[in-house]
C-alpha cells in the first residue's frame, strides 16, 4: 500500500471556473502547474484511470496526454565521473573554447 | 563535454564530501542531527557551508532534491557549489551562457556571505526513483497505518493542521501532509539549520516545473491594508485558502514590494542566460497550500519574534516542452544542464541580493547590538516614511553593486567605513535626550563618496545616487528621525 502506483496517465485538466479549479484539489491527486503554456483554469496532473472517471463525473474534461512509462532513459553517474567532466567544462570556458 | 548523467544519491553526498576536503580553508561539512525516514537506510544528510574569514555576516540557505522527482535540482545546488568553490579557489568567474558574473562577485559572495547548501533534502526518494519509481514525490517514511511516504513541502510548522488546497490528509496521496507537523526527519533537518544558524536571512526552496519564481503566502490572497487577518489569529481558522472571499493574509507591503523586486532581478539573472523568461509571483497565484517550506521561513519571524526575517523563495525550474511534463521534471541531461546554468546564474543574484551594505561594510568594527540597532531602524523609521523607503531601497536593489564597485576601490571602501561610522552613531544616539545631529561635514563626506563610486556606476544606480545627493542638503542639522521626514 502506498507504493508507487503503475498505469497512471499525465493529463490536463479543465475546470469551468476558477472556484471549479480550486475545488479539483479535494480530490488529494498528484496535481502540477502546467507552467507558461498552460491555458486559464486547468492544471496538470499524474493520476490514474479510476480519477480520470470520478472527475469526468464531477464537471472536470479531462485531456490525457500521456502514459507514465518514462520517455526519457537516464543515467545516473556516480561522483567521480560527474566531477572529471564538470572540471573539463570549467576548464574549457575558462579557456573561452 | 559537460557531466553525462544525473548524480545518483550517493553521488551528491560524496560531492560534499569533496569539497571540504579540497577546500578546507573555506568550506565546512555540516552533518545534519536527523537521519532519512525510510527505516531501511537512515541516511545521513549533510549540507556544506561556503565562508572565507571570520566574522558575522548574512546568511544563505538553499534547499533541493525535496521532491524526489525532480531530478534537476540536487545536481545544480551540487554543481552550484562546485562552481563557486573552484572560481573562488582559482580567483576566476563564473560565465553560465549570456551571463558572467566576475570574481569580484564570487569573492563578495564567498567572503561576504555564509552560503548553505543542502541539494539533497530527500535522499530515499532520490533512491527510490533510481531504481526505476519514476514519478515518486515524497520521502520514503512509514506513516502511522504503514503506507508510505509524506510529501515534505506540506509538513512544515505553517497552517499545518488546516490541509490548505493542494495539501492532503489521505496517506496514500502525493501530497500528503504528514502524521504530524515536522513528523518527517527531514523538514526538522531544514527547522535544525534554521535554529542554529540565526544569521540566515534569505532560503530558497528549488523544485520543478513550471519556471517561477514564487514568494508567500501559500495558504491565500496576499493583502497589506488588515494586519488582523494574519495565520497567527485563530478567528480565522478553517476560512482561509478561499482566495477573493473574505479572508485575505497580511503581508506588510514594504515586504511584498520587495519580494517582487528581488525575484525580477533573479528572473533578470536567469534570462540573461539563454532568454528563459521565468515569471514572478506569489505562492498562491499557482494553488493554495499550508506546510510549506517557503511560508514556513519567511513565518517565524512573525511568530517567534526573531530579530531577523528570512526573504523566502520557492523556485520551480524547467519547463514542460510541448506541454510535456515528463520533460518538465526529468529532461535528458544536456537539456538539463542548460537549466542548472541558468537557474546557478539566478542564485548567485539571489544571494548578492542578501548581502547587505552596511553589514559588510562594518564588518569586523560594528558591534552586533549596533547591527541590531541599525536594522530595526531601517525596518521601522525608515519603512514609515517616503525617504527612508527611498534610501533603504537604493541599498536593497543595488547593494551587490555597491559592494562590487568598494571592492575595487580601497579608498572608496575606508570613505564608506568612516562615513558608516559616523552615521551609524547619529542612528543609534537617536533614543537619547539630546539626540546626535547630521552636520554639514557628514553630507560632504557623503557627496564626495557617491561621487566617486558614481564615475563607475550602472545607469541605474547612478540615478538613485543623483537622487540621494538631492536629499542631502535638506538634512543637515538633523536628527536620524527628523531627517526622514
Amino acid at each position: 500500500m502506498g507504493e508507487e502506483r503503475s498505469d497512471r496517465v499525465f493529463v490536463t485538466i479543465i475546470a469551468r471556473d476558477a472556484r471549479h479549479l480550486r475545488e479539483v484539489f479535494r480530490f488529494d491527486l498528484d496535481l502540477f502547474e502546467g507552467g507558461a503554456e498552460a491555458k486559464e483554469h486547468t492544471i496538470q496532473g499524474l493520476i490514474t484511470l479510476d480519477d480520470v472517471g470520478r472527475l469526468v463525473e464531477s464537471g472536470y474534461r479531462v485531456s490525457v496526454n500521456d502514459t507514465d512509462r518514462p520517455k526519457h532513459e537516464h543515467r545516473f553517474v556516480e561522483f567521480e565521473e560527474w566531477r572529471d567532466d564538470l572540471f573539463a567544462d570549467l576548464k574549457r570556458d575558462q579557456k573561452g573554447v | 563535454m559537460p557531466p553525462a548523467g544525473y548524480m545518483t544519491r550517493s553521488a551528491v553526498e560524496s560531492c560534499l564530501v569533496w569539497l571540504s576536503t579540497a577546500y578546507p580553508a573555506f568550506t565546512q561539512l555540516i552533518t545534519l542531527p536527523n537521519a532519512s525516514a525510510d527505516p531501511a537506510t537512515r541516511h545521513t544528510s549533510r549540507a556544506i557551508r561556503i565562508r572565507s574569514g571570520a566574522g558575522d555576516r548574512n546568511g544563505v540557505l538553499l534547499v533541493g532534491g525535496t521532491h524526489a522527482r525532480e531530478l534537476i535540482n540536487p545536481d545544480l545546488l551540487a554543481g552550484l557549489a562546485f562552481k563557486l568553490c573552484w572560481a573562488y579557489a582559482n580567483n576566476v568567474g563564473l560565465t553560465f551562457g549570456g551571463r558572467s558574473w566576475s570574481s569580484t562577485d564570487i569573492r563578495l559572495l564567498v567572503e561576504g556571505m555564509d552560503i548553505f547548501i543542502l541539494p539533497l533534502l530527500n535522499p530515499d526518494g532520490r533512491e527510490y526513483v533510481q531504481a526505476g519509481n519514476t514519478w515518486w514525490r515524497k520521502n520514503r517514511g512509514v506513516n502511522s497505518d504503514g503506507t508510505r511516504g509524506a510529501d515534505l513541502n506540506r509538513n512544515y510548522d505553517f497552517l499545518w493542521p488546516w490541509a490548505i488546497g493542494a495539501t492532503s490528509t489521505v496517506s496514500t496521496s502525493d501530497v500528503y501532509r504528514g502524521d504530524a507537523v515536522f513528523s518527517e526527519p527531514e523538514t526538522r533537518n531544514v527547522r535544525w539549520l534554521l535554529d542554529t544558524y540565526p544569521d540566515i536571512t534569505c532560503f530558497a526552496d528549488v523544485h520543478s516545473f513550471s519556471e517561477l519564481i514564487l514568494y508567500p503566502w501559500g495558504d491565500d490572497d496576499n493583502q497589506s491594508g488588515d494586519p488582523t487577518q494574519n495565520f497567527l489569529n485563530p478567528a480565522w481558522d478553517g476560512l482561509r485558502g478561499t482566495g477573493g472571499t473574505g479572508y485575505a493574509e497580511y503581508i506588510p507591503s514594504v515586504d511584498q514590494t520587495k519580494y517582487v523586486d528581488r525575484g525580477t532581478s533573479v528572473r533578470d539573472a536567469i534570462t540573461a542566460v539563454r532568454g528563459r523568461a521565468y515569471t514572478v509571483q506569489q505562492s498562491f497565484d499557482l494553488y493554495g497550500t499550508s506546510g510549506v517550506s517557503a511560508d514556513y521561513a519567511y513565518s517565524r519571524f512573525f511568530r517567534r519574534g526573531t530579530k531577523r526575517k528570512i526573504w523566502a523563495y520557492v523556485m520551480e525550474t524547467n519547463f514542460a516542452a510541448g506541454g510535456d511534463s515528463q520533460y518538465g521534471f526529468q529532461p535528458p541531461y544536456a537539456d538539463a544542464t542548460q537549466v542548472m546554468e541558468e537557474v546557478q546564474s539566478g542564485l548567485i543574484q539571489f544571494m548578492l541580493g542578501c548581502l547587505c551594505v552596511v553589514r559588510e561594510v562594518g564588518r569586523g568594527w560594528l558591534s552586533v547590538a549596533a547591527l541590531d540597532r541599525l536594522r530595526v531602524f531601517r525596518d521601522e523609521d525608515m519603512a514609515a516614511s517616503a525617504r527612508g523607503r527611498r534610501w533603504a531601497a537604493l541599498l536593497d536593489t543595488h547593494g551587490d553593486e555597491i559592494l562590487a564597485l568598494l571592492a575595487q576601490d580601497r579608498a572608496a571602501r575606508r570613505a564608506a567605513e568612516t562615513f558608516l561610522e559616523k552615521a551609524s552613531q547619529i542612528v543609534i544616539d537617536a533614543d537619547s535626550d539630546e539626540p546626535a545631529r547630521i552636520d554639514r561635514a557628514l553630507v560632504s563626506q557623503l557627496d564626495r563618496l557617491t561621487v566617486r563610486v558614481e564615475k563607475r556606476a550602472s545607469p541605474s544606480l547612478k540615478k538613485a545616487l543623483a537622487a540621494l545627493r538631492k536629499d542631502m542638503p535638506r538634512v543637515v542639522g538633523k536628527t536620524a528621525r527628523e531627517a526622514l521626514r
